[in-house]
């Protein structure tokens, strides 16, 4: 599993349940999607959910911040870790 | 309380037959009698719900040289003082009647007899002198409601309800585009639009004026600052407040709960209504008012262990009307009917369906609490919005933000500390003001609301590409809005459009009247709003502490767990109220099917169909706000089309024996 997959499969994730005014795939892959606007408040608890399920991994409460989630390639960064751990 | 409908006719004769099926459109508002007055092309007529002077108010009421009549929906409080007056001056009343007495006002005082009314109205004059003229107006805060339709001939069309105006003519009604986009951003309509096109309504505060065949002229007779510079200096203790509190308060319970009817009286579990029923069972003397609550089976909409507790503490008769999440998808349809708006929540449901057991129990006049608020800032929007504020001064601050965890306590993305920092970058975009926006305050709401237009369809967007919606908002502000501070204009917006646009309407007037039960607004009485606006800010808003004085005023006499339980915004299973076991209600289904959707043309076929399927797929405790929001808004505005574009379903008013229209 690569990096790229792992993001791939987060945008398709955007497009099913966050749909935005924003191309899904033009969403700069560095930014706070919440900052962007593009999930909500509560879109992080539904996110936090897609990736534990997704991976099977447990995110722990001090990951989720904007430093390990606060973006597409920083999630894929946290999944990819998390996975070669395993 | 009634209905009323009219028009003026500038090609031929007013028939009766027309106003009579005005009136039946809107007969559950006003089931025990029609009257109408016609004279060449003009009809006024009214639809009434008897309370008071039940025998001598019927409508309308006409002058003896029969050159001016007057037909009105709603109650006059101060009605008794200004009958007193005008008979002090020699006019001989024939009646005890409210609409007389608007008769007699407005032959003395012509328009300017609006700014003289306190309570809830809307009112239509025809004043046949000087060439003919027709006036309507309508109370402060939109309790009651009124539209218009100008006419090809120069001629216009009235009534309370929509549905009366489109029984007039062709029938023919098509949704307005400005209008969807203004909810989409602001959650309501704003200033005088309508949902349809080509109808207009008369907003809160106003009167229209229509000469002979001339152009209408809309004016604002009221407009008010919440925030009043507080003339008492400071000699004034707490104390003293507190006391000047409890004798207002009191005041307006006692001149809203005007009736020669039983009242009950709406209980949330909140403050609000608390004390209202609290307050009025004291004075009315009565020792077991009725008392009416929602209850939810889904345990994470349900405050019926609060209302309980109240009920018990304080012996009140009190019943409850237990919603299940089916009963949401079930009654949607009737409920947009009787709204005629797109909805954003579901939370009108539930008080149509408690209307109709208060209806049964033969209750016609209700006490709610909407207005406190406002009034009394206690909406989560003034406290964010302040936090906003102070978070902005010193965007790198670890903690200013932590605040709004305080505020959004009841959020469970904002409960759980697992969550919590994240939760915050959500703000940060909002923090500065770089452009000084006059609407700093509802940045996050709006921009919110901006995000939905993803399911606006490609077609629709471009034809409204060049309409901005906040200048539609901005032409109807209050005098003034631009020199309140951020809580107050905070307040003036909440005031002009989910007040009156959605709570004293989708939520308010058309649920309670679609039972022919009516509300009183003890938090929107005129002399109360005005004690209240020049309240000194800390007595409203202490630090994070919303509604201080309401808390405060009656000390003990408030049990604690009154007064101190915290805000729970009222809610009512939104997409868990139509995905029944992943599946959708009949007419939901056909409605948001790609070829429905493509055909009314206003969403997008492929976000509707995968919103659906996230409905239809998804764990609904785990979806958020802006999807529930979307697949209401989305729902109601294609059941508007259904039902009157399409008119595919129908509804009528569930009241048998319909009256005959006695014309006076």
């Amino acid at each position: 599993m690569s990096m790229d997959d792992i993001r791939e499969k987060i945008i398709a994730y955007l497009q099913m349940n966050h749909p935005s005014n924003m191309d899904t795939r033009a969403i700069p892959l560095d930014e706070s999607l919440l900052e962007l606007g593009i999930i909500d408040s509560y879109g992080v608890v539904e996110l936090v959910d897609f990736l534990e399920q997704s991976w099977n991994i447990t995110i722990a409460d001090n990951e989720i911040t904007k430093e390990r989630m606060g973006s597409i390639n920083k999630m894929a960064q946290l999944v990819l870790e998390k996975k070669n751990v395993d | 309380m009634c209905g009323i409908a009219g028009f003026i006719d500038f090609s031929t004769q007013a028939d009766a037959s027309t106003l009579s099926s005005m009136l039946e459109q809107i007969r559950h508002r006003g089931p025990d009698c029609f009257g109408g007055f016609i004279y060449q092309g003009v009809a006024l007529g009214s639809a009434r719900l008897s309370i008071v002077d039940i025998e001598g108010g019927k409508q309308p009421a006409v002058n003896d040289a029969r050159s001016v009549a007057v037909v009105f929906n709603g109650e006059i409080v101060n009605y008794l003082q200004l009958r007193a007056e005008l008979m002090a001056q020699g006019v001989q009343f024939r009646t005890n009647s409210e609409v007389e007495t608007l008769l007699y006002l407005y032959l003395r005082d012509g328009p300017a007899l609006f700014s003289r009314l306190n309570g809830q109205f809307s009112v239509a004059i025809w004043d046949g002198r000087d060439g003919g003229k027709i006036v309507l107006g309508r109370d402060r805060f939109g309790i009651r409601p009124l539209f218009w339709r100008p006419e090809k001939d120069g001629g216009l069309t009235f009534g309370s309800e929509i549905k009366a105006l489109a029984a007039r003519g062709d029938g023919a009604l098509s949704l307005n585009k400005k209008a969807l986009a203004q909810t989409f951003r602001f959650w309501t309509v704003v200033g005088d639009t309508s949902p349809f096109e080509g109808i207009y309504q008369l907003p809160p505060g106003c009167t229209l004026t229509q000469e002979g065949r001339q152009k209408p002229r809309v004016n604002r007779y009221w407009s008010q600052h919440f925030s009043l510079p507080s003339e008492d200096g400071p000699n004034v203790s707490e104390e003293d407040y507190f006391a000047q509190f409890r004798e207002q308060f009191d005041a307006a319970i006692s001149r809203q709960s005007m009736a020669d009817v039983t009242v009950g009286s709406y209980l949330s579990g909140g403050i609000d209504s608390s004390i209202i029923a609290i307050r009025l069972q004291k004075m009315i003397g009565q020792e077991h008012l009725r008392t009416y609550s929602i209850a939810f089976e889904d345990k994470e909409f349900d405050e019926s262990d609060a209302q309980n507790a109240v009920a018990k503490e304080f012996g009140f008769n009190h019943n409850t009307v237990k919603i299940s999440s089916s009963d949401i998808g079930a009654n949607f349809p009737q409920v947009v009917w009787q709204a005629e708006a797109p909805l954003f929540r579901t939370a009108s449901v539930p008080l149509f369906l408690l209307s109709r057991r208060v209806h049964q129990d033969g209750i016609k006049v209700v006490m709610t609490g909407e207005g406190a608020d406002e009034m009394l800032l206690g909406y989560d929007l003034f406290r964010e919005t302040a936090i906003r504020r102070f978070w902005g001064r010193q965007p790198d601050s670890k903690w200013r933000g932590q605040l709004f965890r305080k505020v959004y306590h009841y959020l469970p993305q904002f409960r759980n500390p697992r969550y919590a920092n994240m939760m915050l970058d959500f703000y940060r975009p909002f923090l500065k003001d770089e452009h000084n926006d006059p609407h700093y305050p509802m940045a996050v709401r709006w921009a919110n609301g901006q995000a939905l237009d993803v399911y606006l369809s490609a077609e629709y967007k471009e034809e409204l590409k060049c309409y901005n919606p906040i200048e539609d908002l901005d032409a109807w502000l209050f005098d003034g809005y631009t020199q309140g501070d951020d809580i107050e204009r905070a307040q003036s917006i909440e005031v002009q459009s989910l007040l009156a646009n959605y709570l004293l309407s989708s939520q308010g007037d058309r649920m309670s009247m679609g039972h022919a039960v009516e509300g009183r607004y003890p938090y929107l009485d005129n002399e109360f709003t005005e004690f209240a606006a020049g309240l000194p800010r800390n007595l409203k808003l202490r630090g994070l502490k919303d509604k201080f004085i309401l808390r405060n005023a009656f000390g003990n006499e408030i049990p604690e767990i009154v007064r101190n339980r915290p805000k729970v915004a009222y809610q009512a299973p939104d997409m868990k109220g139509f995905f029944i076991d992943g599946k959708l209600p009949a007419y939901a289904d056909e409605l948001l099917s790609p070829e429905r959707v493509r055909e009314v043309g206003l969403f997008d076929p492929h976000h509707v169909t995968r919103l659906v399927e996230k409905g239809r797929t998804f764990n609904l405790d785990r979806v958020g706000f802006r999807d529930n929001m979307a697949f209401v808004l989305i729902l109601s505005t294609m059941l508007l089309d259904d039902i009157f574009v399409r008119k595919n379903m129908s509804f009528v008013s569930d009241v048998s024996n319909k009256p005959k229209l006695c014309l006076v």
